[in-house]
Order: structure tokens, then sequence, then C-alpha cells
């Protein structure tokens, strides 16, 4: 095989693989958002009707409502208070040298890596 | 000393959360340690019933399921995050780029509900796959792909690239392309020159692309509880069935706690058979 073809051989190959791989990352947002225009009560692909039934179900919906409500609450706090506490620590983290530093550093850090035991210290 | 204005009105805040975390820790681990009251929700007196329990067959299968599809998946997003993060790294378009960047990111925005929600109706018997091969006359039943190994882990490879991706495009960022052209003026094709050039000089990257994703499938719930429904169970799940199916709090913590000391062990484990390759990486 000549030099320049394998070269564009492995270029082709390497765009079909990425675009593969992209396509597996929006797959489901894809799809769940066709199957929300879907407009039988029975899910099938691709939809025999479209509709925006489901949108204006969701938005009548009362627990929707309100779980929407809530869940800007939540975020409104949850994130605010984040990234105060956040903001302050990781600026002491930068500028000064104080007692605990490292332990606080790991302590705070740690908590992404052990989900599991999280979900269990509400009680 | 120098002048530290304001240390501790930056510092307490942290200070205060980081003793809820480790309050929180200590109150699992006191649990863990605990006698269960059948019937009740106060814990008895102190023993290690809890922890000899947990050596039977039954929550041992589950360890090690739980430790098998975590390889698998950190295996998997693996394999599938290095050409993207190749991509990521060496697309020259700044457009391109990205795009390539923002739809990696996108399943830790969606959610962990939303996007497990997505994959069963991608996966489901009368989902979005099963329904497209049918059609397309490749099979005649649908698949079973709810519920089993197979779904769990590709809905968790999902979740764990953007992660993967982050990781080895940043120490793919720092492999100098000066090597490979010189690999390639001394006659090596490409695929040479990626195989003994690029791809070693990435081992860092991947050391700790692997290692994270490990520890983040392993502590996955909502993907294996709604995918796996019951069938494919990981040590959260069986911890959410004691604490809150059961309410047996102290085997439940004691679950945690081995998992967490699992995680641990397979972790540092995961270190010492990677040390080996460090030479590989950039001096």
């Amino acid at each position: 095989m000549p030099h320049w073809l394998s070269h564009k051989l492995l270029r082709f190959l390497g765009v079909i693989t990425v675009t593969a791989i992209v396509g597996f990352l929006l797959l489901p947002a894809l799809v769940v958002t066709l199957a929300a225009f879907n407009g039988r009560a029975i899910l099938s692909f691709p939809p025999e009707t479209w509709s925006w039934r489901w949108f204006i179900k969701a938005i009548e919906y009362q627990d929707f409502q309100l779980g929407f409500r809530n869940g800007l609450i939540v975020t409104a706090w949850a994130s605010s208070i984040a990234l105060v506490v956040g903001a302050a620590f990781a600026l002491a983290l930068e500028r000064y040298e104080f007692r605990f530093k490292r332990a606080l550093e790991t302590v705070l850090l740690s908590r992404s890596w052990c989900r599991t035991s999280r979900s269990a210290s509400v009680f | 000393m120098t002048s530290r204005p304001f240390l501790r009105v930056l510092v307490s805040p942290a200070a205060l959360c980081a003793l809820g975390f480790v309050a929180a820790l200590a109150a699992v681990m006191q649990y863990s340690l605990r006698a269960y009251v059948p019937g009740s929700l106060e814990p008895g007196g102190f023993t290690l019933e809890n922890f000899t329990a947990l050596m039977k067959p039954l929550y041992a299968r589950v360890f090690l399921d739980t430790v098998w599809i975590c390889f698998l998946t950190a295996f998997f997003t693996l394999v599938v995050g290095y050409p993207l993060a190749y991509a990521l790294v060496h697309a020259r378009n700044v457009a391109l780029k990205s795009t390539i960047l923002v739809i990696t990111v996108t399943p830790l925005f969606l959610g962990e509900v939303v996007r497990t929600y997505s994959w069963i109706v991608v996966l489901g018997n009368n989902g979005f796959l099963n329904s497209m091969l049918l059609k397309s006359g490749l099979i005649e039943q649908p698949l079973q792909l709810m519920f089993t190994r197979f779904g769990v882990v590709t809905a968790l490879v999902h979740v764990t690239l953007p992660v993967m991706v982050i990781m080895l495009a940043a120490a793919l960022s720092h492999v100098d392309r000066d090597y490979e052209r010189a690999a390639a003026s001394l006659g090596a094709g490409p695929i040479r020159a990626f195989l003994t050039v690029t791809l070693p000089l990435s081992t860092p990257g991947i050391i700790a692309g692997v290692t994270t994703a490990f520890a983040w499938t392993f502590s996955a719930f909502a993907t294996p509880q709604l995918i796996g429904g019951g069938r494919v169970n990981m040590v959260s799940n069986l911890v959410y069935q004691l604490g809150f199916a059961s309410f047996n709090f102290p085997f439940a913590a004691s679950l945690s706690v081995a998992g967490l000391a699992l995680t641990f062990a397979v972790l540092a484990l995961m270190r010492a058979a990677a040390r080996p390759l460090e030479r590989f990486g950039p001096h």
C-alpha cells in the first residue's frame, strides 16, 4: 500500500471511530428526546405519531411543579453555599500555610471517592 | 509569622463541612460495630457479628461482582475514551475541539436518574436498540439488554467516559508531538509511532484514568439499581436494601465500611501493579 493511502485510510478509520463514540455519548439524550414527542401512551421506535401532549401534561402536573420549584430552591442554596465555602477555602489553600491544611484538603476531596458510605451516612 | 488576614473566616466554613463529613463517617463506623435489634431502629451493644456475617457466600459474591463490574467498566471506558481523548488533543480546528469537549462532558450534566432512565428507553425490550434491530431484520427476538451486566456496564461506561477522557487528554497534551515526528522521520509508520512512542508516554494518564474510573464506578448506585433491577447487584444496592428496606442499619453500615476498605485495597493494588509502568511516562 502506498504511504499516502495508508495515512488516508487511518484518518478515515479515526474519523469513523470518533463519530461512533460521539454517537454513543449522545444516544441516550437523543433517544429520550425522541420518546418525549411520542404521541401514543406506549413507547415505540420510531414514534408513530408526534405530539407535545406529554410536555403539556408535565407542566400541568402538580407534583412536577412542586418538584421543579423545590429543585430550584435546593440548587440555589446548595450551589451558593458550595461556591462561598469552596472559594474561601481555595483562597486560603493557595495563599496561606496553616495547621491541618493537608488533612482538611484530603477530607474535603475524599467525599467524591466514597459515595457508598455517604449513602449510608444519612442515618 | 507572616500576616494571614481573614484566615479564620476563610477556613472555618470549610472546616465545619469537613467536620460534618468526618462525623458522618465515624457514625457509619460506629454503627457497623453495633448489634442489630430486629424491629427497632436503635442498635444494640457492640459486636463484631456484622463483619463475620459479611463472609457469607451471598454477600461475598456481590463484592466480587462489584469488583468485576468496576474492572469491566474501567477497561471499556479506557478503550472507548482513548480515541476520543486523542481526537480532542490533536484536533486542529478549534470549533471541532470545543464541540468534542462539550459532547464529552454531557453525561455529567444529565443527572444520574435522568441518564439512567434514558438508558432504559434505549435498552428496553421495546426500546430504541431492539426496535431498530428488529426493524432492520438483524434479529427476530428482542435481545435481553435490561437487567443484565452488559446493560449496567454500558450505562456505567457512558457516565465514566467524561472523567477518563479529561484525564487522558491532560496526559496526551503533555506528550510532545516532536517525539512522534522524530519516530516518523526514522521510518516508523503512524501506527508504529503511536504504539512505541505516544501510547507509552501517555501511561500516567492511563493509570490515573483507570484508577479514577474504578473508584467512581464502585460507588455507582442508581445505574445498577434501575438497569440491574435486582438481578445485577453492586455493594451500594445491597447497602440500600439492608438499610432502607430491612432497616438493618448496623449491617448496612458494615457493608459500607467493607466496601470502602475494598476500594482502598484494590486501588492500592492497582497502584502497585502500575508502578513498573510509570517509567514509560515523560520524565
